[in-house]
Parts: structure tokens; C-alpha cells; sequence
């Protein structure tokens, strides 16, 4: 009888543990449901997806307001276009392990934790959308929503394929890291956000002009380039991008080079886009650490020399 | 020695067996309901059928707000997800930043008093519709975003997307992506 007490109660004491259990699970749930919730009310003045692409719609209209884009209308210009456009959408795609950790990608920028947390959870409401800016002018562009306005003359710099996906990983990583809202905000809180062009196109108050007025600040901010952090950040991102889609992650440091090139050649005038980037030695030469230390490299496979004539037989028909 | 003999092993084994059970039941993960945050015209929003860029079958799309449940299987980025895709249950893996744990809200929050002040300055709210606005405003803002709706319009014909729909099927740009890379001898 006294076993049979002691077992009853054994029984009774391990229903009461798991109930605990179980009750402490549920309570730490909950917990965790509310600190989650908190930290959404913290970050609640993030876009949503669908807000940035219509906050990169009008950035894109002040980009295409100062350069006009190619008509689209040629074989030649349909052809550009597809091109483009397929190449970022299988780079973004094919990169979605890659990264987007400040600290991982070189500890160039700070970003708080909700800033860190909105970067890592950035998706695109339409994906990635290239656009092609018919001047000479070296000018790449990203807008918040996925817009992406390449010029000519930032096309013709590069020399192969491998070289053009280093500079659409670039420009794309300036997108998916959060760079251009990260810079407004910054500019918010510096109270710098006068801007001449919002005047004139709105004089009206509201939420149509504070829309305007947010678009021109931000389309005028890309014009200046972005800071040094970012761009080294960008070239990280880029090389990553590029050895995770079976592109040469070198070609990232060709494309530098060219940039070095061009000015040397050229006298950048201060107010140029290529002026406000960091010293481009310095930009290659880590680069190059970024490509040692994690030894970065493409698939085998994709650099072999068949894979490769492919890739610039079709870059040279689409811009040569 | 009769003590052991005599312990409850059976009820305890049931008592573990309930507890297992019960531990997966209210696990956060597995059954976890989550809401799509990307347009049904991103490539994104498409469910396919492996993890593997080359190898993924589109299994149907979902679209924005709608609630899908979370299934226990990650791979990198993607999540293993179970959705009603045009009546039907679907399973099928997405990327997990397209997903939140609270649907969208949907509802303008762009201060309307005008005033440049961090609620109005950098408050979201950007649908259609303020954008309708600006077109009103400014000539020179409409003939800009005309610019850009052309832009778009011939840019989702070349990418074999229906330019004149709203929320065009995105699975032919997949397409796209995949023979681009394909034809450019490109792996991952």
C-alpha cells in the first residue's frame, strides 16, 4: 500500500511539472509575442513594401525629370533592355544567401538594430526594374522599391559581362541594403532636407506635397552619391553577389579600375556622381581583401572559357 | 530493487508521449500564421516547388495580405510554406522576407497637415492614389511619371508579363531569369 501511496503521488507531482512546463512555454511565447510587437512599434515609421515602390515611382520620375531614359522603341533598345533586366533578376534571385549583416559585410556603416532588423527583412514589391538613362554621363541610380536607372556611359565602362554584373550588383546592393532611406533619414535628423526643385513643383500642403516633397529630397540626395561606408559596403555586397551567381568576383575589382581609369583621363568636376565616391584605390584594394579573406570564387563551371566567350558574345551584341 | 520494478514507467512513457505532443502542437514555428507582404506580380511572390534556382516549378502565386501558414522546413532563405492558391492547398517553399507576422495595414498614414515634421516627413501611407495627387499638382511631375509608366509598361512586355494587367502573372520573368543563366553558362 505504501509503494502504491508513494507512486500515486510520483504520478501526481510529474503531471504537475509538465503542466508547469507547458504553462512556461506558453508564458514565454507570449513574451516573446510582445517584445516583437514593441519592437514593430519602434520601427513603425519603415515602408512597406508596396509605400517604397511608390516612393521609388516618384524618386524615378525627378531621376527621368533631369536625364531622359532610351525610348525603348529599337530592336537594339528592346534587346538592352531584356538583357538588363534579366541579368539583375537572376543575380538577386541567385544571391539570397548572401549576407546583409553590416558587421559581416565590413563593419563600414552603423546601423541600429531596427534599422539592421529592416535591412534583413527588405523584400521588393515588384522585384529589381533597369532602366536605361540615354546619356554619356557616368550616373548609376537606386531607388527605394527596386528602380534601377544605369546611364550609357556607366555601361560602356565596363568591357565584358562579368564587369556589367559587378556594377548592377553594386548599384542593386545600394537598394537591398536600405542605403538611400538610411541617408534621408540621417539627413532628416541633421534637419538638412531644404530643397529648391520641391518648391517650385510644390507649393501646396498635405500628404500630396509632403510625398513630393520626400521624393525630390531623396532624388536629390542620389544625385550627391552615396557616403564612403556605403559604397565599400556595396563593393562587399557586390563581390558576394557576384561569386554566389557564377560571375568572376574579380570582375568587381575590374570595374574599379576602369572607374580609375576614367579619372585619370577625365578632370571629375566635384559636382560629378564619381566625385563623391571614397578614394578608388582604396575602394580596390579592399576589394580584394574582401575576395581573399573569404575566398570568394565563382562556380568553376561558369568561368569555363565557353561559359565565358557565351557571356560576351551576347554583352557585345546588346552594347557594342 | 522493487521499487524500480514497481515505478510507473508506463504512465511517465504516456506522460512524456502527451508532453512531445503537446510541445509540437503549440510550437511557434510549425503552423505559425504569416501574411505576404510583396505584390502578386514579384517573382518573389510565386510558391516553387524546390530551393534550388534552376530546378523550382512555379506552384501558384500568392498575393498581398494574404495569410499562409509557415511550415517547419527552412533552407537558407526559404521557408517551406502551405497556402489556398485558387482554391486548392498548396505546399511550396518562398523566401522568407516576404512574409510578416502582422497583415498590412493598408491604411494612409501621411500627416495631412503639411507640416515638415518627422510625422509627415517620413510617414509612410504612398499608395496610387497620393501619387494620383502629385500628377494633379504638377504638370512637369505627371509628364515625369509618364515617363515611368512607359517605362514599366514596356519593360513587363519584354519580360513576357501582361503590360496592361494590374498584378500580371510573374512566372514567365522566372522563366526569363533561368535561361538567361542558362545560356550564359552561369551556376550557382
Amino acid at each position: 500500500m505504501k509503494t502504491n501511496f508513494a507512486n500515486v503521488w510520483m504520478t501526481r507531482l510529474m503531471i504537475a511539472g509538465l503542466f508547469c512546463t507547458l504553462l512556461g512555454c506558453s508564458l514565454l511565447n507570449k513574451a516573446i509575442d510582445t517584445v516583437s510587437a514593441l519592437e514593430d512599434a519602434k520601427v513603425a515609421d519603415n515602408l512597406e513594401p508596396s509605400e517604397e515602390y511608390y516612393l521609388g515611382r516618384g524618386v524615378s520620375a525627378v531621376i527621368l525629370d533631369t536625364y531622359k531614359p532610351i525610348e525603348i522603341k529599337t530592336p537594339k533598345q528592346e534587346l538592352q533592355v531584356t538583357y538588363l533586366n534579366d541579368m539583375a533578376g537572376y543575380i538577386e534571385r541567385a544571391s539570397k544567401d548572401v549576407t546583409r549583416s553590416a558587421v559581416k559585410l565590413g563593419d563600414h556603416t552603423n546601423r541600429s538594430y531596427d534599422e539592421q532588423e529592416h535591412v534583413r527583412n527588405l523584400a521588393l514589391f515588384k522585384g529589381i526594374q533597369i532602366g536605361i538613362l540615354d546619356t554619356e554621363d557616368i550616373a548609376a541610380h537606386g531607388t527605394p522599391g527596386g528602380f534601377l536607372w544605369l546611364s550609357y556611359g556607366a555601361i560602356h565602362l565596363c568591357n565584358n559581362e562579368d564587369e556589367l554584373a559587378a556594377l548592377v550588383a553594386h548599384e542593386m546592393s545600394h537598394i537591398l541594403l536600405d542605403h538611400g532611406m538610411a541617408n534621408y533619414r540621417s539627413a532628416y535628423k541633421s534637419q538638412i532636407m531644404t530643397s529648391t526643385l520641391s518648391e517650385t513643383w510644390f507649393s501646396g500642403d498635405g500628404a500630396v506635397a509632403n510625398f513630393g516633397r520626400l521624393c525630390t529630397t531623396y532624388a536629390e540626395d542620389a544625385f550627391k552619391g552615396y557616403n564612403p561606408g556605403q559604397e565599400f559596403e556595396a563593393d562587399n555586397w557586390g563581390a558576394r553577389a557576384l561569386a554566389a551567381s557564377g560571375y568572376a568576383p574579380d570582375a568587381m575589382v575590374a570595374v574599379l579600375k576602369r572607374v580609375e581609369a576614367f579619372e585619370k583621363d577625365h578632370d571629375v568636376d566635384p559636382k560629378d556622381y564619381l566625385a563623391h565616391h571614397p578614394p578608388i584605390g582604396e575602394r580596390i584594394k579592399t576589394v580584394q581583401a574582401v575576395i581573399k579573406d573569404n575566398n570568394l570564387k565563382a562556380n568553376p563551371k561558369s568561368q569555363t572559357a565557353e561559359a565565358v566567350t557565351a557571356r560576351n558574345k551576347r554583352f557585345e551584341e546588346a552594347f557594342k | 530493487m522493487d521499487r524500480w520494478k514497481k515505478f510507473p514507467w508506463r504512465r511517465l512513457l504516456a506522460l512524456l508521449a502527451v508532453a512531445v505532443a503537446l510541445f509540437f502542437a503549440i510550437s511557434p514555428v510549425q503552423g505559425e500564421k504569416m501574411y505576404v507582404k510583396v505584390g502578386s506580380s514579384s517573382a518573389d511572390a510565386v510558391v516553387v516547388s524546390s530551393t534550388d534556382f534552376f530546378e523550382q516549378e512555379p506552384l501558384g502565386r500568392l498575393i498581398q495580405n494574404q495569410p499562409v501558414e509557415m511550415l517547419d522546413k527552412t533552407d537558407g532563405e526559404y521557408v517551406k510554406i502551405k497556402a489556398k492558391i485558387d482554391g486548392k492547398d498548396v505546399e511550396g517553399w518562398v523566401k522568407k522576407v516576404i512574409l510578416q507576422k502582422k497583415p498590412l495595414e493598408n491604411v494612409p498614414r501621411v500627416s495631412e497637415s503639411g507640416a515638415v515634421d518627422n510625422a509627415s516627413f517620413a510617414a509612410p501611407g504612398f499608395n496610387k492614389e497620393i501619387e494620383d495627387g502629385m500628377r494633379k499638382d504638377s504638370d512637369e511631375m505627371a509628364a515625369a511619371l509618364k515617363r515611368v509608366d512607359n517605362f514599366e509598361e514596356k519593360r513587363a512586355k519584354l519580360m513576357g508579363l501582361d503590360p496592361k494587367a494590374e498584378n500580371p502573372d510573374p512566372t514567365p520573368q522566372m522563366k526569363h531569369y533561368r535561361d538567361f543563366a542558362k545560356s550564359g553558362g552561369l551556376s550557382n
